[in-house]
C-alpha cells in the first residue's frame, strides 16, 4: 500500500510535468496525489464502498489544494488536476470497453454505472469543498482576495 | 483618458483573460482577472463574460461604452502561464503600470515556454511505469509502460503540432496505447497487457478539463461548466472508441 502510494505521487509529479506545473508546486502537487491515494485504499481496505473512498479523496485534495492556494499565491488547480487522475475510475471505465467488445453488456452496464458514481463522487467532493473554502474564507478575511 | 486610451485598457484586460482560459484557467479567475486590470487602470464600470470560446468586454467612461470580443481558438494545458497572468493581476493593482507596459509583460508571460519535448516524454514514461506499479503490474509492465508512455507522447506532441482536433487526437491516442499493449501482449512477454495500455492512457485522462467543469459549476458559471463537462465526456468516449475499434481490428487479426 506504501508503495502504490509513493507511485501515486511520482505519477501525479510526472503528470504535473505535463501540465507545466514549475518549481516547489511541482512537489506539493505530487504529495497531495499521494495523500489523496492514500486516502482512498485506506478507505477501500477498511470495507467502503470505491466510490466512498474516492469522495474522501477528492474532498481531503481539495481542501489541501485550496490552502495551499492560498500560502503559495498559486491557482488551485495547480494542486489539484493531476493529482485527481491516480483516483479516476480509468480502470473501470476501460473494463466497461473491454466488455461491449466481448459482447457482455450486462457485465459493461453494471461497470458503467459503478464508474459513473465514482465520478460523481469524486464531483461532489470538489465541488462542496471549493464552495465550502470560498465561504469560509471569506469570512476568516474580509478583505477581497484572490 | 480619451478614447485610444480606453480601447488598450480593454485590450489588455481581453489578452489577460485569453492567456488564462488557453491555458487552461477556470472562467472566474478569468473575469476577475479582467475585472482587476479594468480596475487598476481607474475603469470601475466594467462587465465581463467568458465562456470557454470567448471573452466578452463592456465597459463604461464618462458615459460612453466600450466593448471587445475575443475568440478562444485554442485550448492547451499550460498551468504556469495561468498562475503568471494570475500574479501579473496582482502586481498592477498595486503597482500602477501603462498599457503599454502591461501588454509587454503579457507578451512576454505569453511567450514563456513550457518543458522541451524530451523533458515530457520522459515524464510520460516515468509517470506511465508508476501507474503500472498501482494497477498492480510487475518489472516487466513496468518497463513496457515506460516505452509505451514515451510513444504515446511523442505521438500526442506531434498531433499537437499539426494542430489535429483534439477528438482525432484522442481517438489515435487510444488507438496506439490499446495496440502498443496489445502488441507487447501478443508477443509473450506480458502476462496482463492491458496494465500497460491502461497506464499509457492515463496520461489523456482529461483531468484538469473535469476539475475546471466542476469548479465553474460550483461558482455559478452554468455555461462554462456544462461546456467543459461535455468537453471532458467527449474525450473519455473518444479515448474509449480509439481503443476500442483498435483492439477490435487486432482480435480479427489474431483469428
Amino acid at each position: 500500500m506504501l508503495v502504490k502510494t509513493i507511485f501515486a505521487a511520482i505519477a501525479t509529479a510526472s503528470f504535473g510535468i505535463l501540465f507545466n506545473i514549475r518549481g516547489a508546486n511541482l512537489i506539493l502537487a505530487g504529495v497531495n496525489g499521494g495523500i489523496g491515494y492514500l486516502v482512498f485504499t485506506v478507505s477501500v481496505a477498511s470495507g467502503f464502498e470505491t466510490y466512498i473512498g474516492m469522495f474522501y479523496a477528492s474532498l481531503l485534495m481539495t481542501a489541501i489544494a485550496e490552502i495551499l492556494a492560498r500560502y503559495r499565491k498559486a491557482p488551485a488547480s495547480i494542486f489539484l488536476a493531476a493529482a485527481l487522475i491516480p483516483i479516476v475510475p480509468g480502470g473501470r471505465l476501460f473494463n466497461v470497453v473491454m466488455n461491449l467488445l466481448e459482447g457482455d453488456y450486462q457485465l459493461a452496464g453494471a461497470d458503467g454505472v459503478t464508474a459513473l458514481l465514482e465520478a460523481g463522487a469524486i464531483a461532489i467532493g470538489i465541488i462542496a469543498t471549493s464552495s465550502l473554502t470560498k465561504v469560509v474564507l471569506t469570512r476568516l478575511q474580509p478583505r477581497k482576495n484572490h | 483618458m480619451d478614447r485610444y486610451e480606453m480601447g488598450d485598457i480593454i485590450d489588455v484586460a481581453c489578452r489577460a483573460g485569453k492567456i488564462i482560459l488557453e491555458n487552461g484557467g477556470e472562467t472566474y479567475r478569468v473575469e476577475d482577472t479582467m475585472r482587476y486590470v479594468c480596475k487598476a487602470f481607474g475603469i470601475n464600470e466594467c462587465d465581463c463574460y467568458a465562456t470557454p470560446t470567448t471573452i466578452i468586454i463592456s465597459a463604461k467612461h464618462n458615459g460612453e461604452v466600450f466593448s471587445r470580443m475575443m475568440r478562444i481558438n485554442t485550448r492547451g494545458v499550460d498551468l504556469y502561464k495561468v498562475k503568471l497572468v494570475n500574479e501579473f493581476s496582482r502586481t498592477i493593482v498595486n503597482q500602477p503600470m501603462t498599457s503599454v507596459e502591461a501588454k509587454a509583460v503579457l507578451a512576454e508571460i505569453d511567450a514563456t515556454p513550457a518543458y522541451n519535448l524530451i523533458i515530457s516524454v520522459a515524464a510520460a514514461a516515468l509517470g506511465t511505469a508508476s501507474f503500472t506499479v498501482i494497477f498492480g503490474g510487475g518489472i516487466m509492465h513496468f518497463i513496457s509502460g515506460m516505452l509505451l508512455g514515451a510513444i504515446l507522447r511523442s505521438l500526442l506532441s506531434y498531433l499537437s503540432k499539426i494542430r489535429l482536433e483534439y477528438f482525432t487526437t484522442n481517438l489515435l491516442g487510444g488507438a496506439t496505447a490499446a495496440a502498443g499493449g496489445w502488441v507487447m501482449g501478443f508477443s509473450g512477454i506480458l502476462p496482463d497487457w492491458w496494465i500497460v495500455t491502461l497506464s499509457a492512457i492515463m496520461q489523456m485522462v482529461p483531468g484538469l478539463i473535469f476539475t475546471n467543469a466542476l469548479r465553474d459549476s460550483a461558482a455559478g458559471d452554468l455555461v462554462s461548466g456544462s461546456s467543459r463537462g461535455v468537453e471532458a465526456l467527449s474525450i473519455v468516449a473518444a479515448l474509449a472508441c480509439g481503443a476500442g475499434v483498435a483492439l477490435m481490428l487486432l482480435a480479427r487479426l489474431e483469428g
